[in-house]
């Protein structure tokens, strides 16, 4: 019991942090694709 | 107006602000100590001198106003208030014995640009300042953005009623029930990330050649920079010094890490993650930051600045970061924003950086919940203006929890809008009176008031007096978030009419 909560404590900031730095990730796509638009179009 | 002050609200203001004027002395240290790491003794006396000059102040305040009762919300206000002022005398003391400023002024500029997080300097000969002056600046910036009153929460302060001081710093938001565990939190959260990222950009700065003992100093002011969301850099050229993309990558990274709200990184860190998709803060932050790149990459394209993609998305998207998460860094000389970039990518940067990121983040400005809630009552009322009178229309919003959205959440957050408003127009204002244009005394008004730190020229050692007061006055009110400036004049008011009234009496 006390193993099962020692894991859920480490691994819920990884989690947390992993999520964090794939929003990022999943913005700077977006910007890429944006931007890759805008400079083909014009 | 608040209820007549008496002699003891006042006392108990002089013994805290007192408390943290002792706290904020025993901070010197850590540039005494550096001093002597790197041989810098002279350095090392003028820190000493303002410990010495801290100390005996903060006694002196602790011996007038000796016996403190319980906190009442508006004394926490005041406390935060007036703390940020001494703290920017006190801390400007070090940076002009240094002589790299023309005046105290501009020492007093620079302090409250490291307090309030802003980034924007008058230093003089910043790439040969000594280490223990940069140690100074950086620590201020890590105090200012973390919160000076949150550390005091953290180590000095034992009290009832300290939630005023804590509101009146910037913050709002309780992590959990009570406020001292909440600043335990917040420090957990930081510290993390300060050690992860300290360790990160060191290996960074090895990989592109720098010194290991060089590495580590850069790499640790510069961490603290992004988190703090501050544009102080060891250099002048900021991070177009190091020509390195993988810098801009981490920087880019940290700053994202440091605009979003602690409360959103302790939900993800405890395990709620549908926080990431569910909170309007979020959902805010990700549309402003994509139409402000947007507006950006077309302000730039119109201009034809720059001939390859790569360096065109570069350049566009670190400093679209940089002025969302009011960070400042800049990757481009201050004169390229006029002479390259043009006005459309400029009111683009102007839009970043006036709104902001995160509420309960190291960021300044706006704040992109108060965006969201303003578009959800408009939302709201459009709702309303289409169904039958008879209609009764709710609109929720989840930050955290879910909230019903009421007029009065609309209305305080349309008030401190109309106040950064105020604030960049007074800037803007002044600006224009000594003689420079419009859009450019607008951007570094903006800049200035949001906390962002970045420049198209305007901010020297030269510029005129008035406006430097103007600039460190939005860099005050901008980071206090005006309810604690309020609060102050209020107070000062009731104070004096309470003398005069007293004087009359006794006539």
């Amino acid at each position: 019991m006390n193993n099962r909560k020692t894991i859920t404590k480490i691994f819920n900031p990884v989690m947390g942090f992993l999520i964090e730095i794939l929003a990022i990730f999943i913005i700077i796509v977006l910007c890429l694709i944006i931007a890759g638009l805008v400079w083909y179009i014009k | 107006m608040i209820p007549k002050p008496t002699l003891q609200d006042i006392k108990t203001i002089g013994y805290y602000s007192g408390r943290l004027i002792v706290g904020y002395g025993l901070l010197m240290i850590i540039p005494i100590a550096v001093s002597f790491l790197m041989n810098e003794y002279n350095e090392g006396i003028n820190f000493f001198i303002s410990f010495l000059c801290c100390m005996i102040i903060g006694y002196i305040l602790l011996l007038i106003c000796p016996v403190p009762t319980d906190l009442s919300w508006i004394e926490g206000m005041v406390i935060a208030s007036v703390s940020w002022i001494l703290t920017m005398f006190l801390g400007a003391i070090p940076l002009f014995m240094s002589g790299h400023f023309i005046s105290y002024t501009d020492a007093c500029f620079d302090a409250m640009s490291g307090l309030a997080t802003v980034g924007l300097s008058l230093i003089q000969d910043l790439d040969h300042i000594s280490y223990t002056v940069n140690m100074w600046r950086f620590t201020i910036t890590f105090i200012g953005g973390q919160g000076m009153i949150l550390i005091a929460l953290t180590l000095l302060i034992r009290t009832s009623g300290v939630y005023g001081m804590y509101v009146g710093e910037g913050r709002e938001d309780r992590i959990l029930p009570n406020i001292v565990q909440t600043a335990r939190i917040i420090w957990a959260i930081s510290l993390s990330y300060f050690c992860l990222g300290t360790l990160v950009l060191w290996f960074a700065y090895v990989n592109i050649g720098l010194p290991k003992l060089e590495a580590f100093w850069h790499s640790m002011w510069l961490y603290i920079s992004s988190w703090a969301t501050c544009g102080f850099a060891p250099q002048s050229m900021s991070l177009l010094y190091y020509h390195s993309l993988t810098i801009e990558i981490i920087t880019a990274v940290v700053i994202i890490l440091g605009v979003m709200n602690f409360s959103i990184h302790y939900a993800l860190f405890t395990g709620n993650r549908k926080e990431i998709y569910k909170n309007i803060e979020i959902i805010s932050f990700i549309s402003i930051f994509l139409i402000v790149f947007f507006i950006v990459i077309n302000g730039l394209v119109q201009q034809q600045v720059y001939s390859n993609f790569t360096t065109f998305f570069r350049k566009a998207l670190y400093l679209v970061i940089s002025a969302l998460g009011t960070a400042g860094h800049s990757t481009i000389y201050p004169q390229q924003f006029l002479t390259d970039w043009g006005p459309l990518a400029m009111i683009g940067l102007i839009i970043a950086m006036g709104i902001g990121g995160n509420s309960g983040s190291t960021s300044g400005a706006i704040k992109s919940l108060r965006i969201g809630i303003l578009f959800k009552g408009m939302l709201q009322d459009i709702k309303s203006l289409s169904l039958p009178k008879s209609a009764v229309v709710k609109e929720k919003f989840h930050h955290i929890k879910d909230i019903v959205l009421e007029d009065k959440i609309v209305r305080s957050t349309m008030f401190i809008i109309f106040c950064f408003l105020f604030s960049y127009g007074l800037g803007t204002f002044v600006g224009v009176i000594y003689d420079y244009p419009l859009l450019d005394a607008l951007f570094d008004s903006v800049s200035t008031g949001s906390g962002t730190g970045l420049s198209c020229g305007i901010v020297s050692p030269q510029m005129p007096f008035l406006l430097k007061i103007t600039y460190i006055f939005e860099m005050w009110a901008g980071r206090l978030e005006f309810m604690s400036i309020f609060a102050l004049i209020s107070f000062v008011i009731s104070t004096t009419q309470l003398w005069s009234s007293k004087k009359r009496v006794i006539r």
